[in-house]
């Protein structure tokens, strides 16, 4: 490896016509063929796209580090409006986060997170902390670090996860722990008073006003009001997402998002559930109505990797499996290709000057925020 | 105080006593990366019983500059 003399070192944002650098960057250096960062467009909808970007930048929201206008590093963070108990406030995500191996000296990596932080007031941040200098690093400036992301597992085709995860001959203590998470589900009195249909898309919605009054007060995280939920769900160019919509006779009454992913040179599927957006009555009947469209699509199981435990009590009687406290579901999450090994995703969290603890009870964080909902 | 830090750049990076010098940086010196430069932290933290804020952790690009910062902190070499 040829090391760069970084006396000449630059931090500074990446323009939009300098994109093409950053997915050669991901793709020759960092994560060769990654189905997400060698496409330039993804990378434009998530730092470019983004509905609050022109707030903080006329750039990229990607921070690089150059060295004669060459890229060797970056550091993204994605802004939002963070709701705090129904009030905004401004958060971001950070997202890959890279150094090449010519440029990793003394305190750079650690200057890409600084200088975005010194940059802005952020009142809360999040992000992935795959590595051992990333969590050295974010608990050094005060994160949170969760060992694994909580997740909520449904099995809904036993013999196909099992399959799927070549474990079907030798381990029946596995399979008979899968089989006893298959409870018959309970049953919900009121699920005719609502209406559940598949919509395709926000944009005929009264959804500000059912988030801000309904859900807001009681959580905080990232704000899903409709103009987040078009640039998360609508515009992404990758993925495609299904959105339920719950009505009665008030009007809305929630939303589910999941999409339908494939393991990669399988036949196997499994449904991610990336936003449960509900009542709380409400909440139970999304469950059950997705695991009825698990079962007819053949699909292993179902997941939602959320941090709000509220929803445990509710997502049990549907027979889901809530891994929180640092424990991994023993089935993986990355399917481009299945990794076996990998069972758990590590993040770091900070809200600034609050009690931590008390406000992690309230944290509603899932799987498609930041770069979270990836499938390799 | 001096020999105490000079320890440490011995062990961490495997260097001779008589290739440390004020200029050694990581700008000049290859095996100085990144995780080296935790380890480096982590050391003077523990060995000089101090907790050093994040610009400084920033701010120590060679062994002369460690030793001003390091002074910063009550540390007089």
């Amino acid at each position: 490896m040829n090391t760069k003399n970084t006396k000449n070192i630059e931090f500074r944002e990446i323009k939009l016509k300098e994109i093409s650098a950053v997915s050669n960057l991901f793709n020759e250096k960092w994560r060769i063929n990654h189905i997400f960062y060698r496409k330039p467009e993804v990378l434009k909808w998530q730092y470019y796209e983004n509905p609050i970007r022109s707030e903080y930048t006329d750039d990229m929201t990607l921070l690089g580090v150059f060295i004669d206008d060459v890229l060797y590093g970056v550091h993204g963070y994605i802004p939002f409006i963070f709701n705090y108990y129904g009030k905004k406030r401004r958060a971001c995500h950070f997202c890959n986060w890279y150094a090449s191996p010519e440029i990793r000296r003394g305190p750079i990596g650690i200057r890409l997170t600084t200088d975005v932080l010194d940059q802005y007031n952020f009142q809360a941040c999040f992000g992935y902390a795959f590595s051992d200098f990333s969590r050295f690093i974010l608990k050094r400036i005060g994160w949170n670090i969760e060992q694994a992301f909580p997740r909520y597992v449904r099995i809904t085709n036993i013999e196909n996860t099992m399959e799927m995860l070549n474990d079907m001959a030798n381990n029946k203590k596995f399979y008979q722990y899968l089989k006893s998470t298959i409870i018959k589900t309970s049953v919900i009195n009121n699920i005719n008073n609502y209406l559940i249909e598949e919509i395709e898309n926000f944009n005929n919605l009264k959804w500000d006003n059912f988030f801000w009054n309904k859900l807001s007060k009681n959580i905080i995280g990232p704000a899903r009001d409709k103009k987040y939920l078009i640039w998360r769900y609508k515009k992404i160019p990758i993925f495609k997402y299904h959105i339920l919509y719950a009505s009665n006779h008030l009007g809305t009454a929630g939303l589910l998002i999941y999409r339908i992913e494939e393991v990669k040179n399988t036949r196997f599927k499994v449904i991610r559930i990336t936003d449960i957006l509900a009542t709380t009555e409400v909440v139970e009947i999304f469950a059950k109505r997705v695991i009825e469209i698990a079962i007819n699509e053949d699909i292993a199981f179902v997941d939602f990797f959320c941090t709000l435990s509220n929803f445990e009590p509710i997502l049990q009687k549907q027979g889901f499996i809530y891994s929180k406290n640092n424990q991994a579901y023993p089935v993986p999450f990355l399917f481009s290709p299945l990794e076996t090994d990998k069972l758990k995703m590590e993040f770091g969290w900070k809200i600034f000057d609050q009690n931590q603890s008390l406000l992690k009870q309230k944290l509603y964080y899932t799987k498609a925020d930041g770069d979270f909902d990836r499938p390799n | 105080m001096l020999d105490k830090l000079i320890k440490i750049f011995i062990e961490l990076f495997g260097l001779e006593r008589d290739e440390i010098n004020h200029d050694l940086s990581y700008h000049n010196y290859d095996q100085w990366d990144s995780l080296k430069h935790l380890n480096l932290v982590q050391r003077l933290e523990d060995v000089f019983d101090i907790e050093i804020e994040m610009d400084d952790i920033i701010a120590m690009e060679s062994f002369g500059v460690i030793i001003k910062i390091l002074n910063k902190y009550g540390v007089e070499i």
